[in-house]
């Protein structure tokens, strides 16, 4: 009912946590952004190297249509498993699918078309440079790490200047780097299964062992992940960190992703080691910097997390003692892992509901400017609910550590049930999502819906339907509901 | 209704990074046309030839790669698409020699089946003596592998035999063969 307000005023630093405010989470945007000239840079280039890829599939679908169909589900079957990998790193901040199908896109019409050229073109002047015999060596090594990561990191800030409000924490830029790089990886898999390997079922089977199963992990997911997670320092840090570092940060895991590229593309081990031994040694260490890098982040998201719930704590939605529970995953699946053997597997849902309705009272925290507003008020309802029907589970919590008087505490706080004791005037009305006439987020309120008056502030009364729903109405708009 | 229309609520737009994009935009042109220029720059010079040992230079057909020396006898590959040539420079005076020993390593496996060996005499315009034998199968490698067909050519140089074996995904060999006649023809052998 309430449409998403882009771009609200960052509230004050607070002096207690840090000079950094909470990431805007709950502020979400999407890839169509007309106004934007980045928007329409990307559609150029999606279109350009949409009509490159549509002659690539075309020639892939005449050198063999079993094959060309074999490579796509292959690669539908290596790269599904990722995004969601991907996805569920992103816990707290799922990215709009609309940009990550961009991103995809990026990965696979655009970086192919113009990195292809690239390589092409400078692989000549290797050659001719230094000779036939270094070229065949280090052509590719010294070329496509380059000219690769650059134009996937070029997609990824697009992105960001597309829908800057997505970029908000470390892990958006991984998860945008890694989803281009994965677009990338399945085009040039399925390139190379067609036409390098030779397009045939076993050739292409054979394809799928040495460049996915073979080296999969290693590839451009983690180039560019590693790449994009540095672009998401530079911009996402820019109130508690200087230019320079910031400037130092995004280079420097730049210079990372193409060195990774580099070591992976560069001769060594290739030839005199088994497969699984060349790609572990070249493959790893970045793999392992990549996780690294996963693990600061989400730290610091898990930190984001506390600070965008502070103001949480002691509201309806979330209970001091739940917090320490909801700090970070294993602190979640630890709460998780004792509420099963006392309420069994329903209570353990039941948990891991509440828990993923606090995060999003996170992400609404965040999305709102003020605490009135009735998308707050509303999500803190909700996650009080589950925790009441959680907690008449035997045993539940006791094994969470709830105290008796606690427990007591949040049930005599638990509101009434529904009773309508409001109905909007013949003329109608409206709802508004706070207090606020200048609010454009408002609804239009039918003559004589019924309501329940939650709470009165002056002239402004908030109000909730039948079926849940939370709004600010004015007084002149609601009268007494008659008697039952 | 009563209420009015609501009011607009001025909010900060976005910034439009018009400059941002431009940028992007030039690195996306640059790469490519400084690629363009500074090939077209090079383009000029002579190739540095492939010698794969006792003089023989070994000839790269248009659209063709030179992928560099393998193992320790320093074997010259070349490929297109799934065609491959292996170019391999041998002591010895009888080109049967060498194509003997590599069907009886091959029939060894099991998995490869190999074709007489016939002397060729229009695979070289010089008139150097050559033979040839044709084979299919499955290599063992890591891994899953494909079925391949192809054939071994030996030319007899000056003490020393060139090997050329040439292959390709089974059925596609026949795309490749005019290439790899063009190889074995043009390469210098002294």
């Amino acid at each position: 009912m309430i449409e998403a307000v882009v771009s609200p005023p960052l509230p004050a630093p607070s002096p207690n946590v840090s000079r950094r405010p909470p990431p805007r989470w709950g502020v979400q945007t999407g890839l169509i952004q007309s106004r934007q000239p980045a928007f329409w840079l990307f559609v150029v280039a999606l279109f350009v190297g949409g009509l490159y890829g549509l002659l690539i599939q075309l020639s892939a679908l005449l050198v063999s249509p079993v094959g060309w169909l074999l490579s796509l589900v292959l690669l539908a079957l290596y790269a599904l498993p990722v995004l969601l990998v991907i996805r569920w790193l992103d816990l707290y901040e799922r990215e709009p699918r609309s940009m990550l199908v961009g991103a995809f896109l990026w990965g696979y019409l655009v970086v192919p078309l113009f990195a292809g050229f690239g390589n092409d073109l400078w692989g000549i002047v290797i050659a001719k440079l230094g000779g036939a015999d270094f070229a065949a060596q280090w052509s590719d090594a010294l070329t496509a790490p380059v000219i690769e990561e650059t134009f996937k990191y070029l997609g990824v800030a697009l992105l960001f200047l597309v829908a800057r409000a997505e970029f908000d924490d470390l892990i958006d830029g991984f998860v945008y780097g890694a989803v281009v790089g994965l677009g990338f990886a399945c085009a040039e898999d399925l390139f190379y299964f067609m036409f390098k390997f030779g397009g045939d079922v076993a050739q292409v089977l054979q394809g799928f062992w040495v460049r996915v199963i073979a080296s999969g992990l290693y590839g451009h997911v983690t180039f560019t992940g590693i790449a994009g997670i540095g672009l998401a320092y530079f911009v996402s840090r820019r109130l508690d960190r200087s230019l320079g570092r910031r400037l130092a940060v995004a280079a420097g895991l730049l210079l990372l992703a193409i060195t990774a590229h580099f070591v992976w593309n560069s001769p060594w081990l290739w030839e005199d080691q088994p497969l699984f031994v060349a790609t572990t040694f070249k493959g790893l260490p970045f793999f392992i910097g990549l996780l690294i890098l996963l693990y600061l982040a989400r730290r610091r998201e898990n930190d984001a997390l506390s600070e965008a719930l502070a103001g949480e704590i002691g509201q309806p939605g979330l209970l001091p003692s739940e917090m320490a529970a909801l700090r970070d995953m294993r602190s979640r699946r630890a709460a998780a892992a004792r509420v099963r053997p006392a309420g069994g597997p329903q209570a353990q849902r039941l948990l891991k509901q509440l828990q993923r309705e606090q995060i999003r009272l996170a992400l609404t925290s965040t999305a709102v400017d003020s605490t009135d507003d009735a998308g707050l008020l509303q999500q803190r309802a909700v996650c009080q609910a589950l925790r009441l029907r959680l907690w008449q589970t035997p045993g539940v919590s006791q094994a969470l550590g709830i105290s008796a008087d606690e427990a007591a505490a949040a049930f005599a706080a638990a509101p009434a049930a529904w009773t309508r004791n409001a109905v909007v005037i013949t003329t109608g009305g409206w709802a508004l999502a706070t207090p606020d006439w200048n609010d454009p987020r408002r609804v239009g309120l039918p003559p004589r819906l019924e309501l329940q008056v939650m709470q009165e502030r002056g002239p402004w009364i908030l109000v909730r339907s039948r079926a849940g729903w939370l709004g600010w109405t004015y007084v002149s708009y609601l009268e007494a509901a008659p008697a039952a | 209704m009563a209420l009015p229309p609501p009011a607009v609520v001025a909010r900060p737009a976005p910034p439009k990074g018009w400059l941002a994009t431009m940028v992007i935009l030039a690195i996306m042109l640059a790469i490519p046309i400084g690629g363009y220029v500074a090939a077209k720059s090079v383009i000029g010079l002579p190739d540095k030839p492939i010698d794969a040992g006792h003089g023989v230079i070994v000839a790269v057909p248009e659209d063709w790669q030179y992928r560099g020396r393998f193992g320790s006898d320093n074997t010259v590959l070349l490929s297109h698409g799934t065609a491959n040539v292996a170019i391999t420079v041998q002591d010895g005076t009888d080109e049967r020699a060498p194509l003997a020993d590599l069907r009886t390593e091959w029939e060894a496996t099991g998995t490869v089946s190999t074709g007489d060996t016939v002397a060729v005499t229009d695979a070289r315009t010089d008139g150097k003596p050559a033979a040839r034998f044709p084979y299919s199968g499955t290599f063992p490698e890591e891994g899953p592998s494909s079925p391949v067909e192809g054939e071994v050519t030996g030319v007899r140089g000056a003490g020393f035999i060139t090997v050329f074996d040439a292959w390709a995904g089974k059925g596609q060999f026949i795309n490749a063969s005019g290439d790899v006649a063009q190889v074995i023809r043009e390469t210098t052998i002294p």
